[in-house]
């Protein structure tokens, strides 16, 4: 996901075109970050001692590791050390900017700390999205006082990114009492407290979702692609039930409605997580303790 | 080859367990689209076997099940969940459910739960 996040960012601040974007994410699954990259990151070996190295190699059938030991910048235990990082998601998408000539690491890291500064977080936050795990990620994105919220916006990130789409980042959340719309999907599940959860969309942007999901060409967010959408929340709501199961909590799903002429919905505190599924917005609705409805014009 | 009646409220759902059940060479001889409708087409078409989607409205798959259990005590349910309705499912069993499928649908699940039930 960090490779995702940093792709959007780079397109955001047009620093690469749409066509590196795609050519980006096709290099990602090929790539392993290099032993000289990863020693720059980590600070054993300066940027010119790589470059030295990486062209000695060029030249003499060793590897990058045995040659760096030989020329005195690293130890052997150093070099395990390194081959271990090897597959860091955050160097690896370090490796892939390199490759393509876009950026080295250090202007890279002054990247994120750009991100950083807009984004408003702290430090051990970054380090946490470079980790790419989503149950460090997805707090980071929750407004204070989520608490309760957190474990059912997490299951939800992890369900959507193996079901509807692996192009998926999440963008910051935040409670509301309404939100507009044009369609979604709504599931009441009563218990104590009960709660409602939700997806919801303007226009084709649960296409993707729905297409995924639902193994079919919809054309358009229509009734029955909003159907499919109302079973993804459905499986959603069934895995978080599962969850507080175990800790001896029962909590009774309601089928799920779904409409395609709403106006938004409403109008309890609800905590909205938008996301980027592929290049489209959805919103997760969590709503702790009332059951939400629909809203009309 | 086994006739087959599918209930689920959720098209989408329905839609892929006739992909699978086809595949497998059984025929789908009706949907039903709550637990009402799939009791009236149960007694209708009399099928080797039923799935029944728990989450249903107007009759949900429990009533059904129970309605169906009551008029045909040998017939065939398989219950379909979405994962963690652990009190659901034990009320399925004390009612006769022979086997439960998790959504969202694994194929090779679908067809080892089918076989087994198919076979008793
Ligand atoms: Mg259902």
């Amino acid at each position: 996901m960090i490779a995702n996040i940093i792709a959007n960012y780079l397109i955001n601040k047009g620093k690469i075109s749409l066509d590196q974007y795609y050519e980006f994410f096709e290099e990602l699954s090929k790539v392993r970050a290099k032993l000289g990259l990863i020693a720059v990151h980590e600070g054993l070996m300066t940027e010119y001692q790589a470059d030295t190295v990486n062209m000695l190699q060029a030249t003499m059938d060793m590897k990058f590791g045995d040659l760096a030991v030989e020329k005195g910048f690293l130890t052997h235990n150093q070099v395990q050390e390194l081959l271990r990082k090897q597959a860091d998601p955050y160097l690896s998408v370090a490796q892939v900017l390199e490759n393509m000539g876009i950026m080295r690491l250090n202007d890279l890291d002054l990247l994120m700390k750009k991100y950083q500064v807009e984004n408003e977080m702290s430090s051990s936050s970054i380090e946490a999205l470079k980790s790419d795990e989503i149950d460090r990620i997805v707090p980071l994105f929750l407004p204070p006082e989520a608490d309760e919220y957190v474990a059912f916006a997490t299951l939800a990130f992890k369900t959507l990114m193996r079901c509807a789409d692996n192009n998926i980042f999440p963008i910051k959340g935040f409670f509301a009492e309404k939100l507009d719309c044009q369609n979604g999907a709504l599931q009441f599940v009563d218990g104590d407290p009960c709660l409602t959860a939700g997806m919801c969309g303007d226009g084709n942007a649960l296409l993707g979702a729905a297409c995924k999901f639902g193994q079919e060409e919809f054309e358009s967010v229509n009734m029955d692609a909003l159907d499919a959408i109302a079973e993804l929340l459905n499986c959603i709501c069934g895995l978080y039930a599962s969850e507080l199961s175990q800790k001896r909590i029962t909590m009774e799903l309601y089928p799920p409605q779904y409409d395609d002429t709403i106006e938004g919905v409403g109008e309890y505190k609800t905590l909205i997580f938008p996301m980027m599924l592929g290049d489209k917005l959805v919103n997760l609705l969590i709503c702790i303790g009332e059951k939400l409805e629909f809203r009309y014009s | 080859m086994a006739k087959i009646l599918i209930v689920d409220d959720s098209r989408t759902s329905r839609r892929m367990l006739r992909a699978i059940l086809e595949e497998m060479g059984h025929e789908v001889v009706a949907e039903a689209v709550n637990g009402e409708d799939g009791f009236v087409k149960y007694k209708e078409l009399n099928p080797d076997l039923v799935t029944l989607d728990i989450t249903m409205p107007v009759l949900d798959g429990i009533q059904a099940l129970s309605l169906i259990k009551k008029h045909d005590p040998e017939a065939k349910a398989v219950m379909i969940t979405a994962a963690g309705q652990r009190d659901k499912m034990i009320k399925a069993v004390k009612y006769g459910a022979a086997e439960f499928i998790t959504k969202p649908y694994e194929k090779e699940v679908v067809e080892k739960i089918l076989k087994e039930v198919l076979a008793l």
